[in-house]
C-alpha cells in the first residue's frame, strides 16, 4: 500500500497559502512603516532607514543556528537508534544551516551598505563585525563539508561542527554589551537610543521576515524530505534490480 | 560614482538598493528551493 504522492496535506493546501497571504501583507506594512511613517533619523537622515531591514534580517540570523544546534543533536542521537528521525532531523539540521547563511548573509551586506555613508568605511574588525562573519563562514564550511567530504560520514561531521558554530551565536549577541565596539550599542532595552516612535517600523518588519523564515525552513525542509525519499527509492529500485539480474 | 556622494544626494534611492538586495536574496533563495523541488519531482 503506498500514499498517494499527489495528495496535498491540509498544511500545504489551506495553512501555507494563508500564512504567504499574511506573511506579504505584513511585510507590506513593514515596508510601509519603515520608508513612509517612521520619522527621519536626526543625524543619520533617510540613510538610517536601511536599520528596518538589517536589523530585523541580521537579529532573525540568530535563530536558525539554535534549530541546527538541536536537530544535529538529535541527528547524533538517533542515527543508531531510530534512522527515520535521524534523516528528519538531518534534513532539519541542513534546512537551518542554508537559512542561516541567507541571513547572515543579508546582515553583512546591508550592515557594508549602511556602513560606507555612515562611517565611511565598508568594514571594520570590531568585535560584532568578525564574530558575525566567522558565524557565516561557519555556516558556509558545514555546509561544504556535507556537499564536498566523501567520506561517508559527511553528515556526522558536520552535526559535530554544527555544536561548535553555535557557540558563536552567543559570543555574537553578546559582544556589543562586552566590548566597546564601532558597531551601536544595543538599541532596545534600559540604556536603548531607539526612539519609540520608531519602534512600529521595526516589529511589523520583524514580523514580516520572521513568518517568511518560517516559509522558508519549512520549504526547505521539505525539499530535502522529498530527496531523501527520492533517495531511498533510487536505492530499492537498484537492489530490485541487482536481485533480479541474479537469479 | 561616488557611493557616499550618491548616498547624500538620493538617501531614499540608496536604501532600496539596500532593500532590493534583501528582497533579492530573500525571495531567491525560495525561488532556488522551488526550481530544486520541481526538479527532484521529475528525477
Amino acid at each position: 500500500m503506498q500514499a498517494n504522492e499527489n495528495h496535498k496535506s491540509p498544511v500545504t493546501k489551506f495553512l501555507l497559502p494563508l500564512w504567504l497571504l499574511g506573511t506579504f501583507a505584513v511585510l507590506a506594512v513593514g515596508y510601509r512603516q519603515a520608508i513612509f511613517i517612521a520619522p527621519t533619523e536626526a543625524t543619520m537622515g533617510d540613510i538610517q532607514r536601511i536599520f528596518y531591514y538589517h536589523v530585523t534580517n541580521a537579529s532573525l540570523a540568530l535563530v536558525p543556528p539554535y534549530i541546527n544546534l538541536i536537530a544535529s543533536l538529535g541527528y547524533l542521537f538517533w542515527r543508531g537508534r531510530n534512522p527515520a528521525r535521524a534523516l528528519a532531523a538531518d534534513a532539519l539540521a541542513i534546512a537551518s544551516a542554508e537559512i542561516t547563511i541567507l541571513l547572515t548573509s543579508i546582515g553583512l551586506l546591508t550592515g557594508i551598505l549602511w556602513a560606507r555613508p555612515v562611517w565611511g568605511i565598508w568594514w571594520t574588525w570590531d568585535e560584532r563585525l568578525t564574530t558575525y562573519l566567522l558565524l557565516w563562514m561557519l555556516y558556509v564550511s558545514y555546509v561544504l563539508v556535507r556537499r564536498l567530504s566523501s567520506t561517508g560520514q559527511a553528515h556526522t561531521l558536520a552535526a559535530v561542527l554544527s555544536i561548535f558554530a553555535a557557540v558563536d551565536v552567543p559570543i555574537t549577541f553578546m559582544s556589543i554589551r562586552w566590548w566597546r565596539t564601532q558597531h551601536p550599542s544595543p538599541v532596545f532595552g534600559g540604556n536603548g537610543s531607539l526612539d519609540p516612535s520608531m519602534y512600529p517600523a521595526v516589529f511589523w518588519n520583524l514580523a514580516g521576515w520572521a513568518m517568511w523564515t518560517a516559509f522558508l525552513l519549512y520549504f526547505r525542509y521539505a525539499l530535502e524530505r522529498r530527496r531523501q525519499r527520492a533517495a531511498a527509492s533510487h536505492s530499492l529500485d537498484f537492489l530490485g534490480q541487482v536481485q533480479t539480474d541474479e537469479y | 560614482m561616488n557611493i557616499e556622494a550618491f548616498a547624500r544626494l538620493h538617501p531614499l534611492a540608496y536604501v532600496h538598493v539596500a532593500y532590493t538586495v534583501v528582497w533579492g536574496l530573500q525571495f531567491g533563495f525560495a525561488l532556488w528551493i522551488a526550481v530544486r523541488w520541481v526538479r527532484e519531482k521529475r528525477s
